[in-house]
C-alpha cells in the first residue's frame, strides 16, 4: 500500500509539474495582456512535435534538439503575437474576444501540424533510457525525474527573473496596473514580447518533457490548454505562485482519484474542484482579494 | 402599419422565411437536407448567444452544457419516463432556465473572465457526466430510441417536416432576438458591454439583466438540444463537446451585435464545413482562419457593417413631440415624485478609507430641494470620491446618507438611479458605437419595464414604451440644441458636444437630484458660460444639482451654497460670497487658484 501510494505520489508530481508549466505560461500572458491564451497548448504541442522531428528526421543529438525545439516554440508564439494578438488589441478588440481568437490560432496550428505529420501519435524516446529506478520501493521511470527536475529548475529561474531583474519586475508591475504602467512610460510592447517568449519557453518545455511519456500528436494541445487553465484558475490567475500551487493540486487530485477511485472520474473531479474554487474563492487559492 | 412599411422594415424576415420555405422544395439530396437541419440547430442556438455575447459582451465557453441539458433531459424523459416529447422539451427548457440562472448569478458579480472560466468548467463537467454515468445516460453508447415529435397523430419523422418545424423555431427566436437587440434591452446590453459603470448609473441592474439574458440564451440552446434529440432519435456525448461551444462562440463573435450578422456567419461556417466534408480534417483550420480574418476586417463583427446608419431613428420618429409642448417642462418634471420641501440630501459624518489613507473624513452637509450646491477643493481633495459615495459606487466606511428622508447609505448605483439620482462623470463615459439619441435613450432605461419576452415579441406595451423613450430622448436633445446630431455615432462628436450629451443622458433620467462631476472640464469660456445658463434652466424645472467643478466663475455664479473639501475634510459650507471670503478656504484652495490663473 505504501509503495503504491509512493508510486502515485511520483506520478502526481510528474503530472502536476506539466500542469504547473502550462499554467505558468497562461498566467504570465494573462497578467501582461489580459488575454486567455488558448493557443498555449498548441505551443506545447509544437515543442513535442519539433523534438520528434529533430530527433527522427535530422539525427542531431538530444542536447541540441531540445533548445532547437524551444526556439521553434518561441518563433511560433511571437508570430502569433505580432501577426494576430497585438494588432487586434490595438484595433480595440476586447481582450475576451482576442482570447477567443487565440482558439482560432490553435485550430490553424493544429491543422497545419496534422497536414505535415499526420494524425497518428508519434513516439519520442526518453531523455535517458526507460529502465525504472527504485526509490523507497516505488519504481520510477527516469523521464519522470527529468520532468520534475526541469520544472523545478524553470520555477527557480522564473522566480529569480521576476524578483531580481528589471524586466521581470516591470512585467509584474504591468500585471498589477495596466493604466499606470502605460502612463509611466513602460515599454509595453517589449514587455508583451517578453511575456510571449517566456510563455513559449515554459509551454514548449511542458510539451518537450512530456512527449516521451505520453507520445505526441497534433491533438495533444487542447487537453494541455484546458488543464493549464484549470490549474491557473484554481491557484489564481494573478501570480506565478498560483500556477505552482494550482498545477500541483490538479496533478494530485487527478492521479489520486484515478489511483484510489476510478480513472473515469479523474477529469470530473478536477473540473468540479475548479467550479468549487470559482464559487468560493474566485480569485484563486493564491490570488489576492479585492 | 401598411404592408409597404412592413416590407420595408421587416424585409430580412421575409427573405429568411422564403429561404426556409424553399429549401426543402429545391434541395433533393438527402445529404444536403441533413446539412440544412444541422444548420437550423446552430441558427436556433445562436439567437440567444447573439444577445449574450454579441450585444452584452459576455463570453461563455460552455453553452454546449445547455445544449446537452436539453437533449438529455428530453431523451431521458421520453425514453425512460414515457413522457410526451413536447412536454419533455418544456420541462427541459424550464429546468435549464432555473439551473442557468442559479449558475450564472455568483459569476456576474465578478469580472467577466471568471464567467468564461466557469462556463468552460461547466461544459466539461456536463460532457464528462454524460460520458461516465453509464447507468443514467448510457455513457458513450448514448440514449437510443428517442421518439419523434408529433402534432396530434402526425409524426414529424421526415427531414423536410423537421426542417419546417426547426424553421418555425428559427423565425420565432430570430424575431425575438432582433426586437430585443434593437430596443430598450438591447441598448442596455450595449451599454453594459461598452461601459458598465455608466450603465449602472443609468439605473440598469447589470447583474439582473445579464442573469436574465444568460438564462434566455441557455434556454434557447436547451430547446435546440431537445430538437436534436427528437430529430436524430439517438444522442451520445460526442455532440456536446467543447467544440460545439467554440463553434457557437466563433459564429457569434464574427457576427457581432446583430442577429443577421450571426445568421449569415452561421450559414457560411456550417455550409462550408459540411459541404466540403471531404476536407473535414481541415475544417477546424478553416474556422480558425475565418475567425482571424473576419476580426481583422470587422473588429466589431459583421454587425458594424449591417447595422442601419440611423439607429434609434425608428423609435424617435414613431411619435414626434406634440406641437407647442414646452420641452423643458416635460424634460425636467421628476417622474411621479412630488416636490419636497426642506432637505433632499443629507450627509452625516461620511468617512471613506483606502488602505491607510483617509479619502473622506467625517463629511457632513445637506442640500435643500431646488438648490445648486457646488463642491470645490484642490485636486485629490476627495470630490469625485464624495460623488461616488453619494451615488452608491462606493460604500462609506462610516456615516450615513439620507435621500428625501430615506436612508440610502448602502444603496447601489442602479437603485440610486431609480430613486431619482442622475449622474455625469469626470471623464466622458458615453456608450461607444451607439448613436447620440441611443445614448440618451439609455438614460430613459427606467421608463420601460418590458423584459425579454415582451420586448422580443414587440407587444403593444413594449412598443409604446419604445416610442415614449424615443420621444423623451429627442426632447432632451432639443433642450441641449443637439437635435441635428441625433443619429451620428457619439465618437464622431466634438469633446464639448460629448459633455453635453452626457448631461442630456442624465437629464433623460428625469432626476430629482443631479450629480455633475466637472461638467465644464475641457470646455472653452463660451461653452462654460452656456453650461451655466443650462444649469440654471435645469434648476428652474425643479431639479436639485450637486456640482463638482474647478471652473470658479461657473461655480460661484450658479451655486446657492458651496462646500469646500481639503484632504477629505470639509473646511467650509457657505454661500459663494461667504466662501470666497473665508480665510481657510483662501489659504487651502482659492489663493492657490488665483496664483495659478495669474
Amino acid at each position: 500500500m505504501l509503495e503504491y501510494t509512493l508510486q502515485l505520489l511520483a506520478s502526481a508530481l510528474t503530472e502536476g509539474s506539466i500542469y504547473v508549466l502550462m499554467a505558468l505560461g497562461l498566467v504570465i500572458i494573462y497578467r501582461s495582456t489580459e488575454v486567455l491564451y488558448f493557443n498555449q497548448g498548441s505551443i506545447a504541442m509544437i515543442g513535442g512535435i519539433s523534438l520528434y522531428a529533430f530527433l527522427n528526421h535530422t539525427g542531431i543529438p538530444l542536447a541540441i534538439a531540445i533548445p532547437a525545439s524551444l526556439a521553434v516554440c518561441i518563433v511560433v508564439a511571437l508570430l502569433s503575437q505580432w501577426l494576430v494578438v497585438l494588432p487586434l488589441l490595438a484595433r480595440g478588440v476586447s481582450s475576451l474576444n482576442v482570447s477567443i481568437i487565440t482558439i482560432g490560432i490553435a485550430m490553424i496550428l493544429e491543422t497545419a501540424v496534422m497536414m505535415l505529420f499526420g494524425k497518428d501519435p508519434l513516439p519520442v524516446s526518453s531523455f535517458s533510457g526507460d529502465d525504472p529506478l527504485t526509490i523507497f520501493g516505488a519504481s520510477i521511470v527516469p523521464q519522470h525525474l527529468w520532468i520534475v527536475g526541469l520544472t523545478a529548475l524553470a520555477l527557480v529561474l522564473t522566480l529569480l527573473f521576476f524578483k531580481k531583474t528589471w524586466t521581470g519586475r516591470a512585467m509584474t508591475g504591468l500585471g498589477d496596473n495596466h493604466l499606470l504602467a502605460r502612463a509611466s512610460g513602460f515599454p509595453i510592447k517589449r514587455l508583451f514580447t517578453y511575456s510571449f517568449i517566456f510563455a513559449a519557453l515554459v509551454g514548449g518545455l511542458a510539451g518537450i518533457a512530456s512527449a516521451p511519456i505520453s507520445y505526441t500528436s497534433y491533438a495533444v494541445g487542447t487537453r494541455l490548454t484546458i488543464k493549464g487553465f484549470v490549474a491557473a484558475a484554481v491557484g489564481g490567475m494573478g501570480s506565478p505562485v498560483g500556477a505552482l500551487v494550482g498545477g500541483l493540486i490538479i496533478g494530485f487530485f487527478e492521479v489520486f482519484t484515478a489511483g484510489f477511485i476510478s480513472s473515469n472520474l479523474k477529469d470530473l473531479i478536477t473540473i468540479l474542484l475548479l467550479l468549487l474554487v470559482l464559487k468560493l474563492r474566485p480569485e484563486g487559492l493564491m490570488g489576492e482579494r479585492g | 402599419m401598411g404592408i409597404a412599411t412592413l416590407v420595408k422594415r421587416r424585409w430580412p424576415f421575409l427573405v429568411l422565411a422564403a429561404m426556409i420555405f424553399c429549401f426543402p422544395l429545391v434541395i433533393k439530396s438527402s445529404f444536403l437536407m441533413r446539412v440544412g437541419l444541422v444548420w437550423a440547430l446552430f441558427a436556433i442556438s445562436i439567437t440567444g448567444m447573439t444577445l449574450l455575447t454579441g450585444h452584452a459582451g459576455v463570453v461563455s465557453l460552455g453553452h454546449s452544457a445547455f445544449y446537452a441539458f436539453g437533449a438529455y433531459l428530453s431523451a431521458l424523459l421520453t425514453v425512460r419516463a414515457g413522457l410526451n416529447p413536447w412536454l419533455a422539451m418544456l420541462i427541459a427548457a424550464g429546468t435549464t432556465s432555473v439551473f442557468a440562472y442559479l449558475f450564472s448569478v455568483p459569476f456576474l458579480k465578478l469580472r467577466r473572465v471568471y464567467l468564461a472560466m466557469g462556463t468552460l468548467g461547466l461544459g466539461e463537467v456536463v460532457f464528462l457526466v454524460a460520458k461516465n454515468t453509464t447507468d443514467v445516460t448510457g455513457g458513450v453508447s448514448g440514449v437510443p430510441g428517442i421518439p419523434y415529435l408529433s402534432l396530434g397523430r402526425f409524426v414529424l419523422s421526415h427531414d423536410w417536416q423537421l426542417f419546417y418545424l426547426f424553421g418555425i423555431f428559427i423565425i420565432l427566436f430570430v424575431f425575438l432576438a432582433e426586437n430585443v437587440g434593437r430596443t430598450r434591452l438591447g441598448r442596455a446590453y450595449h451599454a453594459i458591454r461598452t461601459n458598465e459603470t455608466a450603465a449602472s448609473a443609468m439605473g440598469i441592474d447589470v447583474q439582473w439583466e445579464l442573469g436574465k439574458v444568460f438564462c434566455f440564451s441557455a434556454v434557447v440552446c436547451a430547446v435546440a438540444g431537445s430538437l436534436l434529440a427528437h430529430f436524430i432519435t439517438f444522442i451520445s456525448p460526442e455532440s456536446f463537446t467543447l467544440d460545439y461551444s467554440f463553434a457557437l462562440l466563433i459564429i457569434v463573435i464574427i457576427g457581432g451585435a446583430n442577429i443577421w450578422g450571426t445568421l449569415v456567419t452561421s450559414i457560411v461556417l456550417v455550409g462550408f464545413s459540411e459541404v466540403f466534408r471531404v476536407f473535414q480534417d481541415f475544417s477546424m483550420g478553416f474556422y480558425g482562419l475565418l475567425l482571424i480574418v473576419a476580426l481583422f476586417v470587422f473588429p466589431d463583427g459583421l454587425a458594424a457593417v449591417l447595422s442601419s446608419k440611423r439607429r434609434g431613428a425608428a423609435a424617435a420618429e414613431a411619435s414626434p413631440p406634440a406641437p407647442g409642448r414646452d420641452t423643458a417642462t416635460v424634460l425636467a418634471g421628476p417622474r411621479d415624485r412630488g416636490h419636497g420641501e426642506g432637505k433632499i440630501l443629507e450627509l452625516n459624518g461620511i468617512s471613506k478609507r483606502y488602505g491607510g489613507t483617509e479619502a473622506l473624513s467625517r463629511v457632513s452637509f445637506s442640500v435643500e430641494y431646488n438648490q445648486i450646491v457646488g463642491i470645490i477643493g484642490p485636486n485629490g481633495a476627495g470630490k469625485t470620491t464624495l460623488l461616488n459615495v453619494i451615488n452608491g459606487f462606493l460604500t462609506p466606511w462610516e456615516g450615513s446618507i439620507t435621500l428625501a428622508g430615506v436612508d440610502v447609505t448602502r444603496k447601489v448605483p442602479h437603485e440610486m438611479a431609480r430613486m431619482g439620482v442622475g449622474r455625469t462623470f469626470q471623464l466622458t463615459n458615453l456608450f461607444k458605437g451607439m448613436t447620440v439619441v441611443e445614448n440618451v435613450m439609455v438614460g430613459c432605461h427606467l421608463d420601460g419595464e418590458s423584459g425579454i419576452l415582451a420586448g422580443g415579441l414587440n407587444v403593444g406595451r413594449a412598443r409604446r414604451e419604445e416610442a415614449e423613450i424615443g420621444n423623451r430622448a429627442m426632447e432632451s436633445l432639443e433642450f441641449l440644441g443637439l437635435t441635428g446630431r441625433a443619429f451620428d455615432i457619439v465618437e464622431s462628436l466634438s469633446f464639448g458636444e460629448q459633455r453635453l450629451i452626457e448631461l442630456g443622458r442624465a437629464l433623460a433620467m428625469r432626476p430629482e437630484l443631479l450629480l455633475l462631476d466637472e461638467p465644464a472640464a475641457g470646455l472653452n469660456t463660451a461653452e462654460a458660460e452656456r453650461l451655466g445658463v443650462l444649469l440654471r434652466r435645469i434648476r428652474e424645472q425643479g431639479v436639485t444639482i450637486v456640482l463638482v467643478e474647478h471652473n470658479m466663475p461657473l461655480v460661484m455664479s450658479v451655486s446657492d451654497m458651496v462646500y469646500v473639501l481639503d484632504f477629505g475634510r470639509g473646511i467650509a459650507f457657505d454661500t459663494a460670497d461667504g466662501v470666497s471670503r473665508n480665510e481657510e478656504v483662501i489659504r487651502a484652495y482659492l489663493g492657490q487658484e488665483v496664483r495659478s490663473v495669474s
